[in-house]
């Protein structure tokens, strides 16, 4: 998995996205082991207190979980994933569809557009 | 951590001089074997200059071994190596304690390291005769005290100038200059208490008392004698002191650039 | 006890203050940043916490301590200047390192120094100051330390060379210890920081978490620095 940040935001937040679409297309797959916080933060080249804050929102959210002596597992819950995924789609397909409204396409317009485009 | 510390010290400090301590030695050992061969001129000059170049060699040995004292401690102590050495996890008193231990060393070692080459080069009984010449009176003991006192005077000169250091040092600017003026002064006191001594004695003893007042005083055996004694306690007082005064300095911290 | 605290921090030179009333805390397992421009007294503040300069007035203590003997074995120190015996070679400073620090693991520094393609029978003296510095900087994060305190560790290195740097002091970095990291290059390091101390005039004009003030300031700490100092 490759990471990338701009300084301009928190480094976390960053980290939370990027480990969450990780998830999403099963980098980490469903109930897989993720590797350790170092390990983590040696990928990501960011401070392992940053990944630690990281994985704590994901767990929070319930992506991941901690198995007292074997470490953080993704969910078993797919439910739970396709639900963000959703989430996340619909933000994407909001941002999408906002950004052809700002050079004048509709709605409609951009949904024609999309099917012309993948026929 | 003072053997550490010290081990560290003498390795720096001799690294230049156990060459000259060996050219002195094979020098004079050449002057010496040369010298044995009667009758040839040309082997009797080699032997001279041999020798010449051994006594070069002792002068070599003992400024230098004055001269890399007093820079170790000025680089490891106050230049960039103090910062290795002051955050070793070691006191400023081993610190020092390190460089004092490695000046009486390193001064013993090539103070035996000349003598040997000295005699090598020149002992004979001739040499007795003519010192004897000179100076009927004389007597082992004396010739040993004078020695004792010179190398006293030496350490005296070392420790003044690592005192020296330790104060033109705490200052933050001209660091060098002020070591060299403090030194200056210090001396200059120094030599100004030793009189003063010497007159305090001459109050209580006539033959002194002559050594100020009167032009011609002749100093018998038994004043030069008296006299090496003085000034053998006065430097050991002096060694002394500068020492306890460049540590207390030292404790108090350092201010590198 | 906190691993690092100085109060009320003073340095005078010719009457001059070149720190004026420091006071910060840094607590176990944080890599702070201590940025400030060049001059500001950031390496002043530096050489009082290693005991190569006495306060003016004030304190610097170290669990609980004024700098001494116990600190010096709990802190490794990379200072912005070369500071070994050039006429020693990198093999002869390993053994120096292992002999004063307990805490020192010389396998490790083997291990950096051949990752990192030096010699370690070549001697100091043959060496660019660039090689040394990273010499320096491995025998620094080869000790098992409770406080890193790097000035300047970037200081003219390349671009591979500074990566390369910030990955040793990441993985060198272990729970329980902190690093301080002194600079005036922010962007580079600033991914890796927990915490920032701002540091300007021989004053600290700002300190926080390094993700709250990016939250906070919704832009980088490399931006907030020159926005505040202009330059």
């Amino acid at each position: 998995m490759k990471f990338n940040f701009d300084n301009e935001r928190p480094i976390y937040i960053q980290l939370v996205e990027q480990l969450r679409i990780g998830i999403l297309t099963s980098e980490f797959g469903i109930g897989e082991k993720i590797p350790s916080v170092r390990d983590l933060a040696m990928l990501a080249k960011v401070n392992p207190n940053t990944m630690q804050k990281a994985l704590a929102e994901l767990e929070e959210e319930k992506l991941i979980y901690t198995e007292r002596t074997n470490g953080k597992f993704v969910t078993k819950d797919v439910k739970l994933i396709n639900n963000i995924r959703d989430n996340l789609a619909k933000e994407k397909a909001y941002e999408f569809f906002s950004n052809m409204k700002k050079i004048g396409m509709d709605e409609n317009k951009t949904i024609d557009y999309l099917r012309e485009l993948i026929k | 951590m003072l053997g550490k510390l010290l081990k560290y010290d003498l390795k720096w400090v001799y690294k230049i001089i156990v060459i000259y301590y060996g050219l002195a030695l094979v020098f004079a050992i050449i002057g010496r074997l040369l010298g044995c061969i009667d009758n040839s001129f040309i082997f009797d000059v080699i032997s001279k200059i041999s020798c010449g170049v051994s006594v070069a060699m002792i002068f070599n040995i003992l400024i230098n071994n004055i001269i890399r004292i007093w820079v170790r401690y000025i680089h490891n102590v106050y230049k960039d190596e103090s910062y290795l050495t002051h955050t070793l996890p070691v006191t400023k008193g081993e610190i020092y304690l390190s460089k004092v231990i490695a000046t009486l060393i390193t001064m013993f070692t090539s103070i035996v390291v000349s003598l040997i080459s000295f005699f090598i080069c020149y002992w004979n009984d001739g040499l007795i005769d003519f010192i004897k010449m000179i100076y009927p009176e004389i007597s082992w003991g004396i010739i040993i005290t004078t020695g004792i006192v010179v190398i006293l005077e030496l350490l005296f000169l070392l420790f003044l100038g690592l005192l020296a250091i330790t104060i033109g040092y705490r200052s933050n600017h001209n660091k060098l200059l002020k070591s060299f003026v403090s030194g200056f002064v210090i001396y200059m006191i120094s030599s100004f208490v030793s009189l003063g001594v010497l007159f305090i004695i001459g109050l209580f003893n006539k033959d002194i008392l002559d050594l100020f007042t009167s032009m011609n005083a002749v100093i018998g055996m038994d004043i030069l004698k008296f006299l090496l004694i003085v000034a053998a306690t006065i430097y050991l007082v002096y060694i002394i002191l500068c020492n306890v005064i460049s540590n207390k300095l030292l404790q108090k911290g350092v201010n590198v650039d | 006890m906190e691993l690092l605290e100085c109060i009320h921090l003073s340095k005078e030179f010719d009457n001059k203050k070149i720190l004026n009333d420091i006071n910060f805390k840094i607590p176990r397992g944080k890599i702070v940043g201590l940025l400030g421009k060049n001059g500001t007294g950031k390496s002043t503040l530096i050489k009082l916490i290693n005991d190569l300069l006495t306060p003016t007035s004030g304190d610097v203590l170290i669990n609980g301590k004024n700098p001494g003997v116990e600190s010096k074995r709990i802190i490794s120190y990379l200072p912005e200047r070369t500071y070994l015996d050039k006429g020693m070679r990198v093999a002869d400073v390993v053994k120096f390192f292992e002999e004063f620090y307990e805490d020192f693991d010389s396998d490790k520094a083997y291990e950096l120094l051949a990752k990192l393609e030096l010699d370690k029978d070549m001697k100091l003296t043959k060496m660019s100051k660039g090689m040394q510095e990273k010499v320096q900087l491995i025998l620094v994060m080869s000790r098992k330390a409770d406080l890193y305190i790097l000035d300047e560790p970037l200081g003219g290195v390349d671009p591979a060379t500074r990566d390369y740097i910030l990955d040793t002091i990441l993985s060198n970095f272990n729970e329980g210890a902190s690093v301080i990291i002194s600079t005036h290059l922010i962007a580079d390091i600033e991914r890796i920081l927990d915490e920032v101390i701002f540091i300007d005039k021989g004053k600290i004009v700002l300190t926080g978490s390094a993700d709250e003030i990016r939250k906070k300031e919704k832009t980088s700490i490399d931006e907030v620095f020159r926005r505040m100092f202009k330059c």
